[in-house]
């Protein structure tokens, strides 16, 4: 019984895929302008943070939502006498459904969440690239723990380095590893960013 | 003068001469005074060379090699040396916590494992391929859950950690490595070279935004 509920759920969710992959193609949008609603109901889905931070070596500030991350105090980041928060994104990471974010440097980071592992780790797939093109990170797969944040830092931007920040759900009885912002305001001539479901 | 004079001399020095050849050799020395002073010269050097050696008695080859051995064989002292882990600088707790110890050991395993993925994935890929290049990174054995040895009650769960299961870094150069979270937690960061020069990594279009202002 379980094993037919499992080849259910695999071939529903392989049927989504396919249908997500089906109205793409037809659309002639990217992939990754997929809409929620070509995920089935029921599908697993994860709560996930994108924080992206404008790291430079020059004397400066920390943001102080990210006094908390002591991890980006670490070496290489110690190197770094500034971070600032350019942008954050709370989204919903629908399983086989990708979500993009559009990235200050002109690129577009994609999560895809894969599934939630049968041991509650979130297995995302990530990329990191111009539109239509592969010129950065094509592909990253993660599995992390509700909570705990990985990072994907390297790409030159405004004379420093962005480091991108990814948590997906919460770690039960721990605050965030990033503080919940109190809202920015859209720095002068930044457009805000884009996010697509 | 002759070779056999100069053997002479040092036999002389060296005291081995019959006493018929040391008088020989001092009546020739008496006459020629060069040969006085040839002789003060080898004199000189044997003071120095005795000066030199602080030890005069015969080497024991057995004590010698059984102290070799005890040195060997005796427990190894407290380096003085110790490892330092990159990162920033911390006071050690006085007593690590198990679960973050446990992470931390997991995460190093990790993270040396998808290190070595990386380096794999470089050196072997060529660049610019498609997907089908990517670095797999399996978990430690360390970490695979033993359904035989029961989970002590308290400690995590194995897989309560950040694995990066693939990677493709396309045409760029990169590495994949852990930092520590607060609680001991290693967070994976995977740190790729920017084949975009400065002044394309900038957003294109005249009005290139500010960097946001940190809040107060």
């Amino acid at each position: 019984m379980l094993r037919d509920a499992m080849t259910k759920t695999t071939c529903a969710v392989v049927m989504a895929i396919g249908v997500l992959a089906l109205s793409s193609s037809a659309s002639a949008q990217p992939p990754t302008t997929a809409t929620a609603t070509a995920a089935p109901t029921g599908t697993p889905s994860v709560s996930a943070q994108v924080v992206v931070i404008l790291a430079r070596e020059i004397a400066g500030v920390i943001d102080p939502r990210l006094t908390g991350l002591t991890a980006l105090r670490e070496a290489p980041f110690s190197a770094f006498h500034s971070m600032d928060i350019w942008s954050e994104h709370s989204l919903t990471l629908t399983q086989g459904v990708p979500v993009t974010v559009d990235l200050p440097n002109g690129r577009v980071i994609q999560l895809v969440l894969e599934e939630v592992t049968a041991d509650g780790r979130n297995h995302v797939r990530v990329s990191i690239n111009r539109r239509e093109q592969s010129d950065y990170l094509p592909v990253l797969e993660v599995a992390a723990p509700p909570g705990d944040p990985f990072f994907v830092a390297g790409q030159n931007f405004m004379g420093g380095m962005l480091v991108i920040g990814v948590s997906m759900g919460r770690r039960e009885g721990v605050t965030a590893a990033i503080a919940p912002r109190p809202r920015l305001a859209a720095p002068p001539g930044l457009t805000p960013p884009t996010i697509r479901h | 003068m002759t070779e056999s004079t100069d053997r002479r001399l040092h036999r002389l020095h060296d005291d081995d001469l019959t006493p018929q050849e040391r008088a020989e050799v001092e009546s020739e020395i008496a006459a020629q005074p060069e040969l006085g002073r040839k002789l003060e010269g080898l004199r000189e050097v044997g003071v120095v060379l005795r000066a030199a050696r602080t030890d005069d008695a015969p080497i024991d080859d057995e004590a010698l090699w059984s102290a070799i051995e005890a040195r060997l064989s005796a427990p190894a002292a407290k380096p003085a040396l110790r490892a330092i882990e990159g990162g920033a600088t911390r006071a050690a707790p006085a007593v690590e916590d198990p679960r973050a110890r446990r992470r931390r050991l997991i995460g190093i395993a990790v993270g040396t494992l998808a290190i070595a993925a990386a380096a794999l994935l470089m050196f072997l890929g060529p660049p610019g391929t498609e997907p089908e290049s990517i670095a797999e990174v399996t978990p430690p054995e360390s970490a695979i859950p033993d359904e035989a040895a029961p989970q002590d009650e308290g400690t995590l769960p194995a897989t309560d950690y950040t694995e990066v299961l693939a990677v493709d870094f396309g045409t760029n150069v990169g590495t994949i490595f852990a930092v520590e979270g607060e609680g001991g937690q290693r967070y994976a960061v995977v740190w790729l070279d920017d084949v975009l020069k400065r002044d394309e990594s900038d957003l294109p279009g005249e009005d290139a935004p500010e960097a946001p202002s940190t809040p107060d």
